[in-house]
């Protein structure tokens, strides 16, 4: 056998770090061949129906540790999976992600070929790196977490594939535009992600009062210079002088201006007590204007609560901040507008009080939700949802740690978003978003600051998993799509019907109760299968090792018919004697059956149903307009039956008819041929099937007569116009080409030598290693011509000759004609 | 069908330790055919195939016979089998037998598959095992210097046949599509470069035996054999199909005589095959419903490491000495 030839050029990895840069490849399927003895067997199948029903361990059943779920195998090593991971926080704009900014570079990348694909490579490889290090670090912004990973990836590299590898990094680094923060997955990513949007959204509201505000000033200010300026103090010579200023001061006599101005009928209009208290709102305007700066320039801080009392004492300042500033604004409007009645409006803002505010009123200022951490809401929640149900606009993000309790009576908790929506607050916005999805997340936190009412996200975080297990962000797009803890949105901001305020779109196989997915795997006998394989809660709970116990790996001598695979199993009627299973995957890629115990089975399925309820108020298969459809169809299949029997019903009396009236014209034909002497025959029947036209006037006859064409061509010459004019169109296009320029047509070379051969600088090949004219100046017009002669598939043209004195030119050019 | 579970598509994982394989990696010795010779062709298709394909060079295998074309395993930059004269397919079955997880190649030319070679060729046609066979067919022996092969065509002379060659030529094409278990044959000159292509690649997706007759220029022996056929491209009928060979809008303004062939019908793969007044130009048949002999003989018991080691112990322990 010949050895391979090196590998001159390509991104060789270093020995080191094999491991974790290598994606697994499909799983296999390990064990002996089932056992034949069916006496043995069925103390295997006994055996595994003791656990399902009461989780009684036998010799043959294995834990479940070092096992995950075969749909999460191929994403074992995290760092080298481009999911929609890490976040970037940009400083501007919606949060990115690594890869997708990486993937930007590549786009951008100006090479093609295989070069393309080196660079490619390289940049891939320093982003799994960045991956890794912000897992394994910590947040760092961008810029600072590239050189980091190019240090690390300078550090891994072979000497002789360093330098190129780092010269393709840093002329991508060139293209580097953004700038943010790189923060791992968690809850601190999460508030990092809300802290942006909600400054964002205060920017917004800010800028909006800020603008109200300044506006009322400004107002109230001009009321009060001009009630200012009719005062006899104002008219003082000193102070005309300066209010007109130094540079035109010696062209008035403000003294006589002075004089002539206190003659006037005017004075001031505004009584004291009104100019007293249009200068006490401006005070405060200005105060609140100052607030509302340093609110701007403050960064979000979202304190997790607790303790009841810190909720109550959130809802109770924002309401005070609000009071103030909605007393001076509605002040203000009143006295800008001149509607101010001090017998009227004065007591009532005496009166005004903080409960009194309004919904619009609280939503004016920007909102700090209120977080809380899944742990503490037992102690929160009866505070919460008197809060929610008061309507005043409080944000609150739920952090969930856990999407499923086991530790319940009844089992396994409803994720609290679920438990909120089923509680019918039909005026509170209700979101339930994985983490995992990094832009939905984001929309979701602008949704609930923008509602104007109660908002709460429920946000799953994912931390449960770590390190000895699967990656937290897989660990929240699990639970997610296993339907523990899917996503969906109830805002009654866009409507008050479920079908306008409930979106569940965003989640996967939404027709399904378990999203479907491939699984490939190498059987026994090593041959590669590819299933479609269901990803269910069941799934999600062996990932971890909470629910360890409900689960059983099985060798492959023990598998028997009545396993069944659990999204099969769940959909039997009759599951008696009946074992499901899941696929689990080792770490060294074996495949195991993995049976698993009634409990869970019955809390997937309970799962299963609150999915569908889900569904339902999303509008997909809804039973009620299901059961609507039905019968509509009924009632329009009885109209069209009715319809067409009433067709049948004319159609037959017309043809009765129309027969009856032709047999009396045929009895009355024969009979007057009969009786008439003549015997003129009746008129032939119309031949079956054909159609008699009435014969055509003779106006028409000329009308038809003028339509037939006065030379009709034949067939063929339209086609060969047609090709002539195809010929026609080929020879424009082609008209705007050149032939002085030696030209190849390389899609068509075979790549055969011949030309290379004679000037290998005058010819050369391309990636595809087709030839192409690399230099025309590079050789003679001579080995134009005998390239072109040689070639096996005449596809090179000479052109004309660029030196006009080389010798024997007019042979030359003779020569060249054939291929020009 | 979810593609995105976990927010996650197949292409979203890069194995980094898969490294990119670029032209320049499958090419080895420099080729010592003759300039002009259809084998460059052929070399440089089957070259920008491995690379489109990412095929591992240390997984890859070229398996060749006797003649000009069978030194084609020296000049790919993977592993290579440069064999005996007509035995290219049974030492090629017998490594996809032994490694079905390499990808396998078979080069040949007329007088090495269709002479000394047929009875293989009839029997590999037969296993249909997973494999891609490329007969390099320039109806001569090029290397042995121009003796008559079986495929000359009848009047040619040769330095075997002084007066004309007697005998009808072998249709290859024909021969193949009446062997039992025949899964896929296509048909291509060397100087349609973007067809040879297309076909390899088509090839080498198909599960069996896929065989692929190059119609292959010999400039030195036989510098104007082809030249009708190369001269006039209504010479060539193009056979397209969804399910077989498609060609870009350029080629088919210069090669239009175009007809849509089902690769499933044999009945009619069979009469264009036996076309004499042009050539038939791409996949004459594919059929992937074929058994294939490596599949019904793969081990059932998986060869792990540990397998391997208690197969190669039980070996050394035949030469061990007992001490006690």
């Amino acid at each position: 056998m010949q050895e391979p030839t090196d590998t001159k050029g390509t991104v060789m990895l270093p020995e080191s770090g094999v491991e974790q840069d290598r994606a697994p490849g499909p799983p296999r399927v390990v064990g002996d061949a089932p056992l034949v003895d069916e006496e043995e067997m069925e103390i295997v199948r006994s055996a595994h129906l003791r656990f399902k029903f009461v989780g009684v361990d036998s010799e043959d059943l294995a834990s479940i540790d070092g096992l995950i779920p075969a749909h999460l195998y191929p994403l074992l090593r995290f760092e080298t999976v481009r999911a929609d991971y890490p976040a970037v926080l940009t400083s501007e704009g919606e949060p990115a992600s690594l890869t997708s900014i990486t993937g930007d570079l590549i786009e951008r990348l100006e090479y093609e070929g295989d070069e393309r694909r080196y660079r490619e490579r390289s940049i891939l490889r320093h982003e799994s790196v960045m991956r890794r290090l912000v897992d394994t670090e910590g947040p760092r912004p961008l810029s600072e977490l590239w050189n980091a990973a190019l240090e690390v990836v300078a550090d891994e590299l072979a000497a002789d594939e360093r330098e190129s590898v780092l010269d393709h990094l840093r002329e991508a680094r060139s293209g580097l535009s953004e700038t943010g923060m790189v923060v791992p997955f968690g809850r601190e990513a999460a508030l990092a992600l809300l802290g942006r949007v909600a400054a964002e959204r205060a920017r917004e509201q800010l800028a909006r009062l800020r603008s109200e505000l300044g506006r009322l000033q400004q107002q109230l200010k001009a009321m009060l210079d001009v009630d200012r300026s009719e005062t006899p103090e104002a008219h003082t010579p000193d102070n005309l002088a300066a209010s007109v200023g130094q540079a035109f001061s010696g062209d008035f006599d403000f003294e006589a201006l002075s004089e002539l101005m206190d003659q006037g009928p005017h004075g001031p209009t505004l009584t004291t007590e009104r100019r007293t208290r249009m200068e006490s709102i401006l005070s405060a305007l200005s105060e609140h204007l100052g607030t509302l700066e340093d609110a701007e320039t403050r960064e979000s801080n979202f304190d997790v609560v607790s303790k009841p009392a810190q909720i109550l004492d959130r809802v109770s300042a924002h309401r005070d901040r609000s009071f103030g500033l909605v007393k001076a604004v509605q002040m203000a409007r009143l006295e800008a507008s001149n509607q101010y009645d001090e017998g009227q409006h004065g007591p009532q803002f005496d009166a005004f009080r903080p409960d009194q505010l309004s919904k619009s009123d609280l939503v004016s200022l920007p909102i700090t939700p209120v977080v809380v951490n899944q742990r503490d809401l037992d102690k929160v929640l009866p505070v919460l949802q008197e809060c929610l149900d008061s309507d005043d606009p409080i944000k609150v993000l739920l952090m969930v740690e856990t999407p499923v309790s086991a530790g319940t009576k009844a089992g396994f908790q409803t994720p609290v978003g679920q438990r909120l929506l089923a509680a019918g607050r039909p005026t509170t916005a209700i979101f339930q978003v994985s983490l995992a999805d990094l832009k939905a997340v984001a929309d979701v936190f602008a949704q609930a600051l923008a509602f104007p009412g109660p908002a709460v996200v429920c946000l799953y975080v994912g931390s449960e998993y770590g390190p000895d297990s699967i990656h937290p962000y897989l660990g929240a797009a699990a639970a997610r799509d296993a339907r523990v803890f899917p996503h969906f949105e109830s805002n009654p901001g866009n409507g008050r019907e479920w079908a306008g305020r409930f979106r569940i779109e965003r989640n996967l196989d939404l027709s399904e109760i378990w999203p479907i997915s491939n699984i490939r795997y190498r059987d026994h006998d090593d041959s590669e299968r590819e299933e479609p394989w269901a990803f269910t809660a069941t799934d999600l709970m062996a990932a971890g090792s909470r629910f360890a116990d409900g689960f059983r790996r099985i060798p492959r001598e023990h598998w028997h018919d009545d396993l069944v695979p659990l999204h099969d199993f769940l959909l039997l009627d009759h599951r008696d004697g009946l074992v499901p299973y899941i696929l689990m995957v080792d770490t060294d890629g074996g495949l195991y059956r993995v049976i698993c115990s009634d409990k869970i089975v019955g809390w997937t399925e309970r799962v299963g149903f609150r999915w569908r309820s889900l569904q339902e108020l999303g509008g997909i298969d809804n039973s009620h307009a299901l059961q609507l459809l039905e019968t509509e169809k009924r009632r329009l299949a009885d109209e069209s039956r009715k319809r067409i029997e009433e067709v049948e019903d004319e159609l037959r009396a017309e043809l009765d008819q129309k027969t009856g009236v032709l047999a009396e014209q045929i009895v009355s034909n024969i009979a007057a041929g009969l009786l008439g002497g003549g015997l003129a025959s009746p008129a032939a029947p119309p031949a079956r099937g054909s159609i008699v036209m009435p014969a055509a006037s003779s106006e028409e006859k000329a009308e038809d007569e003028a339509a037939v064409p006065v030379e009709a061509k034949p067939a063929d010459e339209a086609i060969e116009e047609g090709i002539d004019e195809e010929a026609q169109e080929e020879g424009d296009e082609e008209e705007g080409l050149s032939f002085d320029e030696p030209y190849i047509e390389t899609l068509r070379c075979t790549t055969c030598d011949e030309c290379t051969t004679i000037n290998p600088r005058l010819f050369a090949y391309n990636e595809n290693k087709q030839a192409y004219i690399a230099d025309a100046t590079a050789g003679t017009f001579r080995e134009l011509v005998l390239a072109a002669e040689k070639c096996p598939v005449k596809i090179i043209h000479p052109g004309k000759p660029l030196d006009p004195d080389e010798p024997h030119l007019d042979e030359l050019i003779k020569r060249a004609e054939p291929f020009q | 069908m979810a593609e995105n579970l976990f927010g996650v598509t197949a292409q979203c994982i890069v194995d980094l330790k898969q490294e990119y394989y670029g032209l320049d990696v499958y090419e080895s010795a420099v080729p010592r055919w003759c300039p002009g010779c259809g084998d460059n062709a052929i070399l440089s298709s089957v070259q920008k195939l491995c690379r489109d394909e990412q095929l591992p060079p240390e997984r890859t295998v070229f398996v060749s016979g006797i003649g000009c074309s069978s030194r084609f395993p020296h000049y790919m930059g993977t592993y290579g089998f440069h064999g005996l004269h007509g035995r290219a397919f049974p030492v090629a079955e017998g490594i996809k037998l032994r490694r079905p997880d390499l990808d396998v190649f078979v080069n040949m030319g007329d007088g090495d598959c269709c002479s000394i070679g047929t009875a293989h060729w009839i029997h590999a046609i037969r296993y249909n095992m997973n494999m891609v066979a490329l007969i390099h067919d320039n109806e001569i022996y090029g290397m042995t210097k121009m003796q008559a092969s079986p495929t000359t065509p009848t009047g040619l002379k040769t330095s075997t046949t002084p007066y004309g060659a007697r005998l009808e030529p072998l249709n290859i094409l024909a021969a193949t599509l009446g062997v039992t278990n025949v899964s896929f044959v296509a048909n291509v000159p060397d100087w349609m470069p973007e067809v040879m292509y297309n076909l390899l690649r088509i090839a080498y997706r198909h599960k069996g035996l896929s065989i692929i007759r190059i119609v292959q220029r010999c400039p030195h022996y036989l510098p104007h054999l082809f030249d009708p056929i190369v001269t006039d491209p209504d010479k060539s009928l193009i056979l397209l199909h969804d399910d077989g060979l498609q060609i870009s809008d350029e080629l088919a303004k210069v090669y239009k005589d175009h007809l849509v062939h089902d690769p499933s019908d044999l009945h009619r793969a069979r009469e264009l095959a036996s076309m004499e007044d042009k050539v038939p130009v791409g996949v004459l048949y594919r059929n992937e419903e074929i058994p294939c002999y490596d599949d019904l003989m793969r081990p059932q018991r998986s060869v792990t490491d540990d397998v391997r080691q208690e197969v190669l112990e039980s070996e050394f322990d035949k030469f061990a000495v007992n001490v006690n």
